[in-house]
């Protein structure tokens, strides 16, 4: 018996142990649910020591110092990222902290407002006239149509001062009201969708659960 | 305020004994001649010195005489400087309302206010200078009551409130020894005195006048009879002021009709209450002079205000009848009426009775045995069939049944007992039999393990028994095709993989489906990622898709590149620089030994690239930097079910869509196993899903419907005392 063979029975072993949390929030699933979480952590920190801190940082030092002198100002701010837990010393990490929130911060206001805002704004520009006859033009006017009407009217739900604005403050609580139902088939959208999800990962363990049976492993 | 001659609390006045000492107040105390120490009126001789006391019964008994009070006064100007001296200096107060008024007094009543209660000047002094009893008697004042040192004038509500007790000499027991002198250490001698320095004038604030001396206005007083007021100008009252003079109230004791004698049945009279003693109108009125500010000037017309005409109902119209909607009236024939009598309108059929909820007679405390007559308001409420309320007897509320009950009665007709705690709520006491609901349904976690069985059975019996569920490809799947399908030979192809072992069962599936048919395009292929785990499950994909393609070499057709943390910040150095980005693959071997890498170079050198993201957020940063910084990247996608629907906006099939398409979960990868005519992992998941699926849906519905009766029942439930929610 290889180690193959063992990690496959082990593999189907803890998934037995997590779905007895069906019948009973029972010590097997807790045991199951640990592992997981620190295998998880342990792979991790692994991966991260040996690509970038002995990978990136030790080696790369080790085998061209002259080239790879720039790396110690990274090292530098780590190591001072590390005297935040000391109350004394924290200060000395503000920098680091400063530079890893500032470069973040440019580089997700950069992409979300050129791959996002900017481009699902104007997809959301459509034609709602059919231009040419048949079913099929109609099916595409109406769904962007609902896209159109759907968009505005969520919108509209989160501008909450409809009533400040006189005559016209009924038409807008209107379509708040109508943006709020939108908002209810999204949100039905969104659990169906992970319901879908969830319900593959367990098609996908029981099918592992009947290999094992099947073929003996 | 009663200051107390032991401990000088101040008391309030009235008080008979001090708060803080218990000593009683209403006794005078001896003022030793010798030490001044204050004495308890019965001891003879001082209890700090042994002098001999005088009697205090030979001063309170002295008589009030005008000769002695004018020779008092010229011995109580030789102290009155001492004492007015001293008041200012207890905390310099603000100049109260007593004070001004104490300003206008006389004398003496200045010097009554600062000495303790039932102590003159006069007594004080004398007694101070030790002067004999019989000098005493004659030229002492008497020892005043204290309502007569508040002016009579002022009202009772206008008191004044007294001023702060003087300082008084404490006895020599009570005084501290002082503390010796300390030596100031040597190192800390005082080098110098310090310079004097004078202030500028300018941070002298000038003297503050005396505040003027303000005077109640005449009309907050009562004018004493007998006295003539000046006369005032007549001014008219404005006539709203002044009841109609129709208007009569009813004698005390009457009986009056209704409310606000309106009409009604005799057994809705109401009895009138008379009035308290306190307002009795028997007291003669006193004049009371209002202010001037009162009254409107004489030349004034009076506005005449017209109200608008729809507040007035037409004289001939009749009052409209208002019916109750059929709804709210829940009355059935042969019972009463559930709702209000309020509620209905007035009919000619008399109204109800009003229900008088009278209180058990163990609430009303009596001393044992004795008697007490029903109060009047409840004779009318008294019932023949309860002969206990009769009387009010003594009863325990809260008696414990082992022990005998006193009340028994005494003078019940029939020997009627008052009720018993039990007795009262026994309704509430006894234990309510368990009512069953018609339906008996399982609990909630037991449901729950019956529906999870039931849906674990449901998707194993695809995985025996396939139905072969029909599957058409989808748009979205087709332009996936098409776009890989159109990948020039040779085509560098960056494929990223995005997920972890949690969503694996999902993923697999599409990424080997994807893979499968780039290796047929024998497209190069650059394996990266940016989750931890998805270098090790790229590697796997890649040995189960390439096993058997003996013409893919590792470093020259294919490369994984691994893990490489950073997330945004790497793809967009993946965008500048790839083998910079990366050092080293997945495997530790130097990226400049891998040619594969060294060609590509960076993103914008790929001729597609594909996300396989489990989670929305790692296909949006690729959508993000990637696509937002060079337009010419062409990308399509391997999305979870769990995404769909936030990256689904992002696949169209316009030009300037940023997906070229998206394989979406399980039911993706089967339809894109289809278009490839293969029958692999994806197609045979798919009958478990959709049968999942559907068990899902009818359990949902079901459990709506379930969720909908349990709450058209939950008033009946509620009726037969089934506290808690009820169908959990």
């Amino acid at each position: 018996m290889d180690l193959s063979t063992v990690g496959v029975w082990v593999a189907a072993a803890l998934t037995l142990m997590v779905l007895s949390y069906v019948l009973s929030d029972s010590p097997l699933y807790k045991l199951a649910e640990h592992i997981f979480v620190g295998s998880s952590i342990g792979w991790t920190f692994v991966l991260l020591y040996q690509n970038v801190l002995l990978g990136g940082l030790v080696l790369e030092l080790r085998d061209a110092p002259e080239k790879n002198l720039p790396l110690l100002i990274p090292l530098a701010l780590g190591i001072l990222l590390l005297l935040r837990p000391i109350r004394s010393l924290a200060w000395l990490g503000n920098p680091s902290l400063a530079l890893v929130v500032g470069a973040g911060a440019a580089l997700a206001i950069a992409g979300a407002s050129a791959g996002l805002l900017a481009p699902q704004a104007l997809a959301t520009v459509l034609p709602i006239v059919p231009g040419q006859p048949g079913w099929d033009a109609w099916r595409v006017s109406l769904s962007n149509l609902a896209v159109v009407v759907g968009v505005v009217c969520v919108l509209l739900y989160f501008h909450f001062t409809g009533k400040q604005l006189g005559r016209y403050g009924r038409p807008v609580e209107l379509a708040a009201s109508l943006g709020k139902y939108f908002m209810m088939v999204a949100f039905g959208a969104l659990f169906a969708s992970i319901a879908i999800s969830r319900l593959t990962l367990l098609v996908g363990r029981i099918s592992f659960l009947l290999d094992v049976v099947r073929n003996g492993w | 305020m009663i200051y107390c001659p032991f401990c000088d609390t101040g008391n309030r006045s009235g008080s008979k004994f001090c708060n803080e000492c218990g000593a009683a107040l209403g006794e005078q105390s001896l003022i030793c001649p010798h030490c001044s120490s204050l004495n308890p009126p019965a001891n003879r001789f001082c209890r700090a010195c042994g002098h001999a006391l005088p009697e205090l019964a030979s001063l309170a008994s002295m008589a009030v005489e005008p000769a002695a009070i004018s020779a008092g006064e010229e011995e109580l100007d030789d102290e009155l400087p001492s004492l007015e001296a001293d008041v200012p200096t207890l905390d310099a107060p603000a100049p109260t309302a007593s004070e001004r008024a104490a300003a206008d007094t006389p004398t003496e009543d200045l010097a009554l206010s600062v000495l303790p209660a039932g102590e003159t000047t006069a007594t004080r002094g004398l007694v101070q200078d030790g002067l004999d009893p019989a000098a005493v008697e004659a030229t002492a004042l008497p020892i005043l009551d204290e309502k007569m040192r508040r002016p009579s004038e002022l009202p009772a509500w206008l008191d004044i409130p007294e001023p702060p007790p003087a300082p008084r000499e404490l006895p020599n027991w009570l005084l501290a020894p002082e503390p010796p002198p300390r030596a100031l250490p040597s190192w800390l001698p005082l080098q110098e005195a310090p310079p004097q320095r004078t202030l500028p004038p300018w941070l002298f604030t000038p003297e503050a006048p005396p505040p003027p001396v303000r005077s109640l206005p005449d009309w907050l007083f009562l004018v004493e009879p007998g006295v003539r007021l000046p006369e005032e100008p007549a001014k008219a009252l404005p006539a709203w002021l002044f009841p109609p003079e129709t208007e009569t109230l009813p004698p005390r004791g009457a009986t009056v009709n209704g409310f606000l004698g309106t009409d009604c049945t005799d057994s809705q009279a109401i009895r009138f209450n008379p009035l308290p003693k306190s307002v009795d109108s028997n007291v003669p009125p006193v004049s009371r002079l209002l202010p001037a500010w009162l009254f409107l000037p004489d030349e004034t017309p009076l506005i005449e205000r017209v109200l608008p005409e729809w507040l007035f109902l037409p004289d001939d119209s009749p009052a409209p009848k208002r019916f109750l909607p059929a709804w709210l009236d829940t009355r059935e024939p042969g019972k009463p009426r559930l709702l209000p009598s309020w509620l209905f309108a007035v009919e000619e059929t008399p109204l109800p009775l009003p229900v008088v909820h009278s209180l058990p007679s163990w609430l009303f405390l009596t001393d044992p045995g004795e008697e007490t007559a029903m109060p009047p308001s409840l004779e009318a409420a008294e019932a023949p069939a309860s002969p206990a309320r009769q009387t009010i007897v003594l009863a325990r509320p809260f008696q414990s049944p082992q022990t005998p009950r006193r009340a028994s009665l005494a003078a019940g007709p029939e020997g009627a007992r008052a009720p018993s705690y039990e007795e009262v709520f026994a309704d509430i006491l006894q234990p309510k039999a368990e009512v069953t609901p018609s339906v008996s349904l399982p609990n909630g976690p037991r449901r729950f393990k019956l529906a999870s069985v039931i849906l674990i059975l449901v998707v194993a019996l695809p995985l025996f028994l396939p139905m072969g569920i029909n599957v058409e490809p989808r748009q979205d799947t087709t332009r996936v095709f098409d776009t890989l399908q159109a990948l020039p030979p040779a085509a560098n192809v960056l494929v990223a993989f995005e997920w972890s072992p949690g969503t694996d069962e999902e993923m697999a599936p599409i990424a080997e489906a994807l893979v499968r048919h780039l290796v047929k395009r024998r497209a190069k292929i650059v394996a990266v990622s940016l989750t931890p785990e998805g270098g090790k499950l790229a590697q796997r994909v890649l040995d189960q898709t390439l096993l058997g393609a003996t013409s893919y070499k590792y470093g020259k057709q294919i490369v994984n590149l691994g893990y490489r943390p950073g997330g945004e910040a790497a793809i967009r150095s993946m965008l500048v620089d790839l083998p910079n980005t990366y050092g080293v693959d997945h495997f530790g071997i130097p990226v400049k030994d891998l040619p594969l890498v060294g060609e590509v170079k960076s993103l914008k050198g790929a001729d597609l690239i594909v996300v396989l993201a489990a989670e929305p957020e790692n296909l949006l940063s690729w959508i993000t930097q990637a696509s937002s910084a060079y337009q010419g990247i062409r990308m399509v996608a391997g999305v979870s079910a769990a995404a769909l629907p936030w990256t689904r906006p992002f696949a169209s099939a316009s030009q300037a869509a940023q997906l070229k398409g998206m394989l979406v979960g399980i039911r993706g990868a089967a339809e894109y196993e289809l278009s490839m005519g293969e029958s692999r992992l994806g197609v045979a998941a798919t009958d478990a899903q959709s049968l999942g699926a559907i068990f899902l849906a009818l359990a949902i519905a079901f459990g709506n419907l379930a969720h909908l009766r349990a709450r058209l029942n939950k008033p009946k439930l509620a009726r037969a005392s089934q506290p808690g929610p009820v169908g959990r």
